[in-house]
């Protein structure tokens, strides 16, 4: 409903925007204040019609350019960008600092984002290749001498409008990126084609507009078209659902990998020249509606056999050597990776991620300052690794014996939490991962048992509680709230949750949609929360008086809530059928 | 030997040249064997309403091939598309209902329309834009979009864009419809001045603007021509057959009351009548009224 409201008044803009002044002019006399026409001057043609018609096409294009921006549906597409970069670039980005803000994934959303200008530009260019028709004028126009080529190729060349507001909306893009929501990461070669094909898509967005003005002369051919596009580019799109599937390469908007793209090739520059011999073919369609000689017919079948050649690259797969470089990456990420180590805190990321690091140090420096001394002995690393494993390319899986390393990474998980970038907050991750490490609660599920793996239940023991408050150490005092309650974003008992028993998430689910490794019980929580009111350096000292007491299992929390004389509420639950106490 | 060379004559210097012109409309016949000749000046097609004078435009406007005859403009025969390129160069056309960019200002449309007339140069097209503007009195509301302009308006901004470039064949398809008197008047002071050197064809029902501007005039009527020349001679059909009279001759086809309150009659003379001078219409509506008023039953 309430798009449709915020459409509505976005429409309301842009028709009041487009149709400004209308009062009409009063039918005047002919001027007859101002001398008759009688000097020979009036008669003097300033301007000959000895021009091209190449000339013409960009005159033409020019003028059609624009009055695009007077074009409602422009100026909506125009807003829906803008709109775009509001929700996801300010709203919703800004409060996730995760892996999954990298610049390689937030330029693979810009064709997507742009998708909905494109779409408007479609429908405007379509109406305006449709104007001299719907207005009466193409009589007049057949009595000109630009031949109907050079208009289709002037209203093609109108594109260049929305290629400039793509370019706004690419910086725009970046801007935010850079000052707004922190983006890590390179900036690669695919990041750039990725840029590439958001321009591509709106040059085919104008081509395909006045293709269907000359084939299809009916402004509902281009929603049509738009819905048409819109159904088969997802159904292709999302052929393999979240395996790689090179096919999804022929679609407009192809679904890229559900893991780290820097453990994928990801052929942009194939597609953008893919899409872009998509886009020239669909011009000369245009034309060929008027003209079909022999230079038509060579640059119909030219660009049709580019579109082809270029479809038949993208859909390659990966070299070995490329899936070898990739399986060493996965087996040994350490290996690869660049590492910022601080006084037993150790922070390694691909060496494309490089700048992660320091976020994760500037997240994890008051936590980690927190825990005891003669904890921090024992060193706690964060690395990078890719935990989707059945999601990589075939080629890449079979270079890894994914058993075996998955195992290997469980026995290291006591020490080494891995990151994933399925869109999961890496630092609220981090941060929990180091409180449940600092008093020696399991960071990974348990092994799988009949009902799969299980998280273990941390209700009632003292050691969970100081878990959490080590954990929210360096935050606000709102923040920490939310995060203790694990109402954050990708917390909480949220819909798409872990897939387990209804009465196991009485307390806390720390992964969206993994199986969380502990759980509380509420009382644990409301301690937790009581806990993060006192002031910290008064709490830390006492728990660091005796951290081995406030590490042990067998101490309770009703212990630690006597030790600090706070009044918790929340209900202590039984605990549920299935669930084990943490070890 | 000597007619001969009058019809070479004529091939060289006319501006428009039909021989044997027809054009279909499933079994209707618009235009039927038209034969003409065209030069400089200002030729009036007269004609009712379906006798076939847009249809013939549209033909010499290169926007309509005949079925059969041919048509050569300005040297150029409309058979091949660049020879109607090199005709459309230096044609100015204002068809029956010309349409508008509404959206657009006047200015915008003229120059757009210029674009297409392969005005290349921008600086030079905007100059020539606003000096055809300014021949139809339209400066000082040009950056005015054309939905805010009134018909009479818009009948200008269609005449300004067809004097692009000062064209040197220039068919007009009723282009005084909608103006007032003093947009008609204005009309022919700047129809009188461009037709300088240049080969204007007009289609009107307006006989007084036949009279007063051209030279020439064809009365179509069915599809074929039934008069070809001057507005003299086409007055001339009724002299001895305008009579004035008190009272109205009830047989009488064709007969009005003037202001003066006598009763003017075309044709047989009324009982106590005397003849008066013959007009344009006189002559027209002899030719072509009777059959008209019969035909829509006007009577």
């Amino acid at each position: 409903m309430e798009m449709i409201v915020i459409g509505a008044l976005v429409f309301g803009v842009a028709y009041a925007f487009t149709h400004r002044g209308s009062n009409r002019v009063d039918n005047d006399h002919w001027q007859p204040a101002r001398p008759a026409i009688d000097s020979e001057e009036h008669f003097e043609p300033r301007a000959d019609a000895t021009g091209t018609h190449r000339g013409a096409s960009v005159q033409l294009a020019r003028l059609e350019g624009r009055q695009l921006l007077r074009n409602e549906a422009f100026i909506v597409g125009i807003f829906m960008s803008i709109a775009i970069l509001v929700v996801f670039g300010l709203v919703w980005a800004s409060d996730n600092i995760g892996a999954h803000n990298s610049w390689r994934y937030w330029l693979a959303l810009l064709p997507v984002f742009t998708l909905p200008f494109a779409g408007m530009t479609l429908v405007a260019m379509n109406l305006a290749a449709l104007r001299a028709r719907r207005e009466g004028v193409e009589e007049l126009f057949g009595s000109l001498p630009a031949t109907a080529t050079a208009r289709v190729v002037g209203h093609v060349g109108s594109v260049w409008m929305a290629l400039i507001v793509q370019i706004g909306f690419v910086c725009s893009t970046f801007a935010i990126g850079w000052f707004v929501t922190e983006h890590f990461g390179t900036i690669d070669a695919a990041s750039i084609g990725d840029v590439a094909v958001s321009f591509v898509l709106v040059f085919c967005a104008g081509s395909l507009a006045v293709a269907l003005a000359r084939w299809l002369p009916n402004p509902l051919g281009a929603l049509a078209a738009l819905v048409v596009l819109a159904i088969v580019g997802s159904a292709i799109g999302a052929i393999g659902g979240h395996h790689w599937s090179l096919t999804r390469q022929l679609s407009i908007w192809p679904r890229y990998p559900d893991h780290d793209w820097a453990l994928a090739i990801r052929p942009n520059w194939w597609h953008a020249a893919y899409l872009l011999s998509l886009g020239l073919f669909v011009a000369v369609v245009a034309v060929a509606r008027q003209r079909r000689d022999r230079m038509v017919l060579v640059l119909g079948v030219g660009t049709l056999s580019l579109a082809g050649l270029t479809g038949y690259l993208q859909t390659r797969p990966m070299t070995d050597a490329d899936a070898e470089r990739i399986a060493a990456m996965v087996s040994d990420p350490a290996a690869h990776s660049t590492c910022r180590t601080m006084d037993g805190l150790s922070l390694c990321a691909y060496r494309d991620y490089t700048d992660i690091t320091e976020v994760w140090a500037r997240e994890l420096t008051a936590p980690f300052a927190a825990v005891a001394p003669q904890r921090r002995v024992d060193e706690f690393a964060v690395v990078w690794h890719e935990t989707h494993l059945d999601r990589l390319d075939p080629a890449v899986l079979d270079q890894i014996d994914v058993d075996s390393l998955g195992a290997s990474w469980k026995a290291q998980a006591a020490t080494w939490n891995g990151v994933e970038i399925d869109g999961t907050e890496s630092n609220l991750v981090n941060r929990l991962a180091l409180g449940l490490w600092s008093v020696d609660l399991p960071l990974v599920p348990a092994p799988p048992g009949p009902a799969g793996e299980a998280p273990c239940s941390v209700g009632g023991q003292a050691r969970g509680v100081v878990a959490l408050w080590v954990a929210a150490q360096g935050m606000s005092a709102d923040d920490a709230k939310r995060f203790v309650s694990g109402t954050w974003n990708g917390f909480g008992d949220s819909e798409d949750g872990p897939d387990v028993p209804a009465d196991w998430i009485d307390g806390f689910v720390w992964v969206g949609d993994a199986i969380p490794p502990v759980l509380w019980s509420a009382a644990d929580i409301a301690a937790a929360q009581a806990l993060l009111t006192l002031d910290p350096t008064t709490v830390r000292d006492s728990l660091w008086a005796d951290w081995r007491l406030w590490s042990d299992r067998a101490t309770t929390t009703d212990d630690l809530i006597a030790e600090f004389g706070v009044e918790p509420s929340g209900e202590r639950a039984a605990l549920p059928t299935g669930l084990v106490p943490c070890p | 030997m000597n007619e001969s060379t009058t019809n070479e004559s004529t091939m060289t210097t006319a501006g428009a040249l039909l021989h044997g012109v027809s054009k279909r409309y499933g079994r209707t016949v618009a235009v039927d064997d038209v034969t003409l000749s065209i030069g400089n000046g200002i030729t009036g097609l007269l004609g009712p309403n379906g006798a076939g004078k847009t249809t013939l435009l549209r033909m010499m406007a290169t926007v309509l091939a005949p079925d059969s005859g041919e048509i050569e403009l300005l040297g150029h025969t409309t058979a091949h598309a660049q020879s109607r390129e090199a005709i459309r160069r230096r044609l100015g056309y204002v068809p029956q209902e010309p349409g508008f960019h509404r959206q657009f200002s006047a200015f915008e449309f003229v120059d757009y329309v210029a674009v297409l007339k392969l005005i290349n140069d921008r600086r030079e097209r905007h100059d020539e834009v606003r000096r055809v503007l300014d021949v139809v009195g339209l400066t000082s509301v040009m950056h005015k979009r054309i939905r805010q302009l009134s018909g009479g308006m818009r009948r200008r901004v269609a005449i300004a864009q067809a004097l692009l470039g000062s064209p040197q064949l220039l068919v007009l398809d009723e282009p005084t419809a909608g103006l007032d008197p003093e947009q008609r008047l204005r009309f022919r002071e700047l129809l009188s001045n461009a037709a300088h050197g240049a080969t204007v064809v007009l289609s009107t029902h307006q006989t007084e603007d036949v009279a007063a501007l051209c030279k020439r005039v064809v009365v179509m009527h069915g599809g074929v021509i039934h008069f070809d020349g001057t507005p003299a001679g086409l007055a001339g059909l009724a002299t001895g057959r305008v009579w004035l009279a008190d009272e109205r001759d009830p047989s009488a086809q064709l007969a009005w009351m003037t202001g003066d309150g006598t009763v003017r009659h075309v044709g047989e003379p009324p009982v106590n009548a005397r003849l008066d001078e013959p007009h344009v219409e006189d002559g027209y509506l002899l030719l072509v009224g009777a059959s008209v008023l019969q035909e829509s039953s006007w009577r």
